[in-house]
């Protein structure tokens, strides 16, 4: 799958960005909001995963963006923070596909992301 | 790793990629980034800043927790609860002080064990 990660924090990106790498996505990265904006509007994702506080554009602007004007269905995963409870439901009501509360396993991210890998290959 | 450094982290998320370089990679990034972060949170409050203490401590919880350094994880989660209401209280005077405090502990363990690491 052509995956988006947004996220600004390093060390969580770094994880992200090598773990979906091995399991043989292909990965672009944003730190910021309005580059993922950018590289939604410019590339054909299958699946955008965000996080929700970013600089300049936040998770659930570019969620809103995604299921507003992208060209076809793309599923996104909202990354949240223990306490950002209501946010997740939000996202939800925003139409996120799913969400993954932080700090998380490598190997948690893997199965959820594995979930929609089937259904782009269905 | 002896029984009180395994209280101030616990690295098995990070261990789960299965590689050495990766995890050296990290942990030198962490202790690159996290003392100057946690004392720009430590300014930002004195000058009244809580905007920023509110975005470092979240943009800290992040990192903090992939290391599941839980209790500077607890103290970063409510720094940034009680700065996001905008108000300089004394709970947050304590919890900076705190945070400094269990980051230099978890400073000094981490680059021990990063030592061990990068000589295996």
């Amino acid at each position: 799958m052509k995956i988006l990660i947004a996220e600004d924090e390093p060390i969580m990106l770094k994880t992200m960005e090598l773990k979906l790498k091995r399991d043989g996505h292909q990965v672009i990265i944003a730190n910021n909001g309005r580059d993922a904006i950018q590289l939604i509007t410019d590339n054909e994702f299958d699946l955008v995963i965000t996080d929700i506080m970013m600089p300049y554009t936040s998770g659930l602007e570019i969620l809103g963006f995604v299921k507003n004007n992208a060209t076809k269905r793309i599923p996104v995963i909202v990354l949240s923070a223990m306490g950002q409870e209501n946010v997740v439901v939000e996202a939800f009501s925003l139409g996120a596909d799913d969400y993954i509360t932080k700090p998380f396993s490598p190997n948690e991210l893997s199965l959820r992301v594995m979930r929609f890998a089937a259904q782009v290959a269905a | 790793m002896s029984t009180a450094i395994q209280t101030l982290f616990d690295l098995s998320f990070l261990e789960q990629m299965d590689d050495k370089d990766f995890l050296i990679s990290v942990l030198d990034l962490y202790l690159a980034d996290t003392g100057k972060d946690m004392e720009e949170m430590s300014k930002a409050f004195d000058a009244g800043n809580l905007e920023v203490v509110y975005k470092t401590a979240h943009k800290l919880k992040s990192s903090t927790g992939m290391l599941q350094a839980n209790t500077l994880f607890t103290i970063l989660e409510s720094t940034e609860r009680i700065a996001k209401g905008g108000t300089k209280t004394s709970e947050l005077t304590e919890l900076l002080k705190s945070g400094l405090v269990e980051f230099k502990q978890l400073e000094i363990a981490l680059e021990l064990h990063l030592n061990q690491l990068k000589s295996t």
